[in-house]
């Protein structure tokens, strides 16, 4: 069942999809996403029931390889995009109150 | 008459036997882009110094060894989108502004094993997702047939590229018509091969079940050279197919008695009538050399949009939830981890690119991935059976690859579900995974217009064969006049 969404309801998924929102671009962000939904409710109209999901759309099966060791990315090289780090980990803010937390 | 008018066979033979010097192709290649892509707007990173050290490497190669190679300094752009161990990579976004992949895509290492030149990466719509190219966090591209007008997308940087013979080749990736939109609009060859054809390791994920890398190219013999480079199995990828991708590449076809289906749903008065003019043009001469046109139906294409948008921004907003400012690209400032992640995200991401994010969290959240996920696998599995029951009677299916000419930069720009109902002719090829690809047949008003081919799956080398014998047929020049000063 497809309903329109609303302002709060946008709140929540831009908080699920981890996207800070301003009040002043929910009006347009709303009208938006639900002209796409209404557009997509004709989906309703066909009876699927007895239809089975596409998951894969050409057949495959699991290919298999040797399980062999092979060289793989240096730590530094692996880590080099990372926009703070050090000690060969990613710094994140921190998450909780205590001593510590910064790189040295 | 300069390399830069050259096919890709024709300068891989030429370097190959000696007759010229790879350093001598990437030098014209360089200045024409330095000359036009001021306004073309193309490429959104141009290689110099890399090209140029590729081309010393295959000039310096032994004949021997250098008789080997299938694309000997030919120059080729890459799409954004593809990872490049010595370029950056942005997929045309703010959020990936500064990184380097630390590894070469499968496409590009066996590019640079078949002794091409990479020149540079192009320009798209941001992460693949539009179809005009203007939704590129750093410039739009512009059509070189009429540079007020958009490219097409997502792949318009390496369709513009190909088109104003700045690069006989460019790689693109093509989730709903990325690939084969803006070929049409440029009035290039652009191909979409059968799901899991080509490696996607080293590709910037978009919808997984939908995205598909292939060429753009002036002539379909450039495109299927480029093609037989990039496609086979990849141990790094396991959705790329077992199996010999050569097979049939260089099957034999006749046009004498070819079945050619007409999708009645594809060929109604919703399509511009220049358009549908051009195309019926090419399909009278393809009859009356000898090919059959049968009328066929696909009943669920008023379905294909929705079924399409639903699956592609469901799997998008999984796939990009690995940007959070964490481990590559931006990082904006927060008070604490939740607060860093949401605002590099609302900083990082394009307004197109968060529309797709949040309506595909809400389609799979719980309480709604049965109505919408769901739902559209279903409708899929009826699109793509629509095929096998075409493909029953005919051998190949051909329909006009846009509704409309190439529109004016910003004029759609307002209205997001316009821009996404005009893939219609698009989006059913990936849905069902089945090969596509796109040929110039034509000019409407100074636009080209591009014939779209759809075969049965893993009969990418018979559409590219059928594809040629529309280019002969139909006998379009491959270095036809570009508008503007591009000529």
């Amino acid at each position: 069942m497809i309903m329109s969404l609303s302002d709060d309801d946008v709140r929540y998924v831009a908080r699920l999809a981890r996207l800070k929102m301003g009040n002043d671009e929910l009006p347009t962000i709303c009208q938006t996403l639900n002209r796409v939904l209404e557009y997509v409710s004709q989906l309703e109209a066909l009876d699927t029931a007895a239809i089975k999901p596409t998951m894969h759309v050409i057949p495959v099966s699991a290919p298999m390889r040797d399980d062999r060791v092979r060289a793989s990315l240096p730590p530094q090289e692996a880590l080099r995009n990372g926009p703070r780090v050090a000690a060969q980990m990613f710094f994140v803010p921190q998450i909780m109150d205590g001593e510590g937390g910064q790189p040295t | 008459m300069t390399t830069t008018d050259w096919t890709a066979g024709r300068i891989a033979a030429a370097v190959r036997d000696g007759e010229i010097s790879a350093r001598e192709v990437v030098d014209a290649a360089l200045a024409r882009i330095e000359r036009y892509d001021g306004d073309v707007g193309a490429f959104l990173h141009v290689e110099q110094s890399g090209a140029r050290r590729a081309a010393a490497t295959v000039d310096n190669l032994p004949a021997a060894q250098r008789r080997t190679l299938p694309l000997a300094g030919v120059p080729v752009a890459v799409k954004d989108n593809v990872v490049t161990r010595d370029m950056p990579t942005t997929a045309a976004s703010r959020i990936l502004e500064g990184f380097r992949a630390p590894f070469d895509a499968t496409v590009v290492a066996r590019l640079r094993q078949a002794g091409a030149l990479i020149v540079g990466k192009t320009n798209l719509d941001e992460f693949a997702m539009g179809s005009s190219t203007e939704h590129s966090a750093f410039h739009p591209t512009r059509n070189p047939w009429d540079l007020t007008r958009v490219p097409g997308g997502s792949s318009g940087g390496s369709a513009a590229a190909v088109a104003a013979r700045m690069v006989p080749l460019a790689l693109g990736s093509d989730t709903g018509g990325s690939i084969r939109q803006p070929a049409a609009y440029c009035g290039v060859v652009g191909m979409k091969p059968t799901y899991g054809r080509v490696s996607r390791f080293g590709l910037i994920a978009f919808a997984s079940s939908l995205d598909q890398i292939g060429p753009l190219a002036r002539t379909v013999a450039d495109a299927r050279l480029l093609y037989r480079v990039i496609a086979g199995s990849d141990p790094c990828d396991s959705t790329a197919l077992e199996g010999d991708a050569g097979e049939g590449l260089d099957e034999a076809v006749s046009l004498n008695g070819l079945r050619i289906g007409l999708p009645r749903e594809y060929f109604g008065d919703g399509t511009d009538r220049r358009i549908r003019s051009v195309v019926a043009h090419a399909l009278d001469r393809l009859e009356s050399s000898g090919a059959r046109l049968v009328e066929v139906s696909l009943p669920h294409t008023p379905y294909a949009i929705s079924t399409y948008y639903l699956i592609a921004m469901a799997e998008a907003s999984s796939n990009l939830s690995r940007y959070d400012g964490v481990r590559y690209g931006m990082r904006a400032g927060g008070r604490d981890l939740l607060d860093m992640y949401e605002t590099t995200r609302a900083e990082g991401f394009g307004a197109e690119v968060k529309r797709r994010i949040l309506l595909g969290t809400h389609a799979l959240s719980a309480g709604y991935y049965d109505a919408y996920y769901l739902k559209a696998q279903k409708v899929r599995t009826l699109i793509r059976q629509d095929f096998d029951t075409a493909f029953l009677e005919v051998d190949v299916i051909a329909t006009p690859t846009t509704p409309d000419l190439p529109f004016r930069l910003g004029e759609r720009e307002t209205d997001p579900l316009q821009m996404y109902l005009s893939d219609i002719f698009t989006v059913t090829s990936n849905l069902a995974g089945i090969p596509s690809l796109v040929v110039p047949v034509g000019v409407a008003d100074g636009l080209p217009v591009g014939l779209q081919w759809m075969a049965p799956p893993l009969a990418d080398g018979r559409l590219l064969a059928i594809a040629e014998l529309c280019e002969k047929t139909v006998a379009i020049e491959p270095n036809w006049p570009l508008g503007g000063t591009m000529s």
